[in-house]
């Protein structure tokens, strides 16, 4: 009972703000509520026994990456957009959109899900994800290693110069 | 409590993120809403590896935030140079490889 009413607000604040991240008409409003949204979700994960994956993504995500984006709007994003988004471009993105929800929630509603059970002790804990990461997931956490170094050096390379 | 509400929630965010992607005219909104729909593929991730109680998902959801990471510095890189080369946001500036 509880673990559901939480789930409703943590799902309620990550619906609001990722409508104020989509409409809200100025840049960093907007990603202030992305800010909000990614709190949200890692709030969500904790609901799900992955306490690890929400500290990952509040540091990572509301840390990290809204700092470099909030960085980012403050210091390049100040220009006025000037035309306006055409309205068929508007309508075809929402038909889109809503075809979608419309499938997903179908196939949803058609696959007969079964509740969860309670989980046991250690489920979710850091000691087992790290256990199974470096057990199980050896090479693909190596390969992921040397893709962040390659990206560190492809964007320091590509701020440097400006494109030509 | 069960799955589907998660599932639904990460459909609605991912329908957000098209209508974000699809209408918004700051190329780094684009950008925004693009991690928007990353992040609720991972709700599903994470809430299937809680329902059938292995790591296959876990690990999938830590890998795609490790990518995801690297994909944010690369992506805030090019916005920084595309904004210096053409002075401003607007997404229909980027015409650079169009012809």
């Amino acid at each position: 009972m509880i673990l559901s009413g939480l789930f409703f607000t943590f799902a309620l604040l990550t619906f609001v703000s990722s409508l104020y991240l989509v409409f809200h008409q100025r840049t960093l409003p907007s990603s202030l509520g992305m800010a909000g949204s990614m709190v949200s979700i890692g709030l969500l994960y904790s609901l799900l026994h992955f306490p690890f994956f929400t500290f990952v993504q509040i540091i990572l995500y509301a840390g990290a990456v809204m700092v470099m984006i909030i960085y980012l709007v403050m210091s390049q994003g100040y220009e006025e957009i000037r035309n306006e988004t055409s309205l068929s471009q508007i309508i075809s993105a929402y038909i889109i959109s809503v075809l979608f929800l419309f499938s997903f929630s179908r196939i949803v509603s058609k696959s007969a899900l079964p509740a969860w059970e309670k989980a046991e002790g250690e489920f979710g804990s850091i000691k087992e994800i790290g256990t199974t990461l470096v057990r199980d997931y050896a090479v693909p956490f190596e390969i992921i290693s040397i893709i962040l170094v390659v990206a560190m050096a492809g964007s320091v390379l590509l701020a440097k110069r400006s494109l030509k | 409590m069960n799955i589907t509400p998660y599932i639904l929630l990460a459909g609605f965010l991912f329908s957000i993120g098209i209508i974000g992607v699809l209408t918004r005219r700051s190329i780094i909104l684009v950008f925004l809403s693009a991690e928007l729909m990353i992040n609720s593929t991972n709700i599903i991730f994470l809430g299937f590896a809680r329902l059938l109680e292995n790591y296959e998902g876990a690990m999938m959801t830590l890998f795609i935030l490790a990518l995801s990471a690297a994909e944010a510095a690369v992506g805030t890189a090019i916005l920084v140079s595309f904004i210096r080369k053409t002075r401003t946001s607007d997404i229909d500036s980027a015409n650079l490889m169009r012809w």
